[in-house]
């Protein structure tokens, strides 16, 4: 019982901060839906179903938080790179002032 | 693996059948660039790991119904209720009850409401059918605010007024219901994450 109650509230918190680590690892550099799910598993350990990412991609395109275009590729399919915009690296600083807040009150309560 | 190698292969051909299924009432537009986006994902899989046969990127992908339906159906829903057009919203609606039954029932309420509102602004033409019959009547035990056959006893106090007024609660109905639908598809979208 008390497993799954962990369970449940890690993938609440995972879920609640995907925003923000996409949006942190496209600052980094435009990146592809797989390239992008890639570092999500390697950089921030996390372990999704690849297929979720592409409606929480189009999500941030409608918030115009990024966007994406289409980039031919000398061998091989095309592939549609998403870029952070100006609004995105807005709200990813102020996603950044919070966690740097929340990381600060959380650790006095550690 | 290069391209004609995947694209001819079995389970890619069946597993881009069943994607083409669950978006076929979607703009032709939106059809290709979900195709073409998912084809890509596989694509690069298989490069990054080519010793993986297809059938395992295909099912780390997940399937097609597992994270297709809402994206699509919320995507369609919020875009049709933007544009405030009464046909799109009621395609979309009827849509999303066919194809996506984890919040169908939710579209079928917001499909009742549009129906009842439809049939309140019917009342304007019936008002020119019938205009003794419809109206604002008032009986000595009480009142009704739209069609009654029997009209014995009863005086019409608001006349051809009664058309402007019905077509404004109308459009106030449809207009709150639409904002309500955008909001509570919204909602759902920020929610949407499937592990």
């Amino acid at each position: 019982m008390e497993i799954k109650v962990i369970a449940k509230w890690e993938t609440q918190v995972k879920k609640g901060i995907l925003d923000f680590i996409i949006l942190l690892l496209l600052k980094q550099k435009d990146q592809y839906g797989y390239e992008l799910l890639e570092h999500i598993k390697l950089e921030a350990g996390y372990d999704i179903g690849e297929g979720t990412i592409y409606p929480l991609l189009n999500r941030l395109k409608d918030d115009k938080l990024i966007e994406s275009k289409w980039v031919e590729m000398d061998t091989g399919m095309p592939r549609k790179y998403y870029t952070i915009t100006n609004s995105g690296i807005e709200a990813l600083d102020a996603m950044k002032t919070f966690w740097a807040l929340l990381t600060t009150n959380l650790e006095k309560l550690l | 693996m290069d391209i004609q190698q995947l694209i001819n292969n079995p389970d890619y051909i069946a597993y881009m059948e069943r994607v083409r299924k669950l978006i076929d009432k979607l703009p032709s537009k939106d059809q290709q660039e979900i195709q073409r986006e998912i084809s890509s994902h596989i694509y690069e899989s298989v490069i990054k790991y080519p010793l993986m046969p297809v059938s395992e990127a295909l099912q780390n992908l997940g399937e097609p119904h597992t994270y297709l339906p809402e994206w699509i159906v919320t995507q369609s829903i919020e875009t049709a209720s933007n544009t405030f057009d009464p046909i799109r919203i009621i395609k979309q609606l009827l849509l999303g009850i066919t194809r996506h039954s984890a919040h169908g029932f939710k579209y079928v309420l917001f499909t009742i409401l549009y129906l009842l509102t439809f049939a309140f602004g019917s009342l304007c033409i019936l008002k020119v059918i019938s205009p003794s019959h419809t109206g604002l009547l008032i009986y000595p035990q009480g009142f009704t605010f739209g069609y009654n056959s029997d009209i014995f006893n009863a005086h019409e106090v608001l006349g051809f007024w009664f058309i402007p007024i019905c077509v404004f609660i109308t459009v106030l109905f449809y207009m709150v219901i639409t904002l309500l639908l955008k909001a509570s598809v919204r909602q759902r979208r920020k929610r949407y994450l499937l592990y």
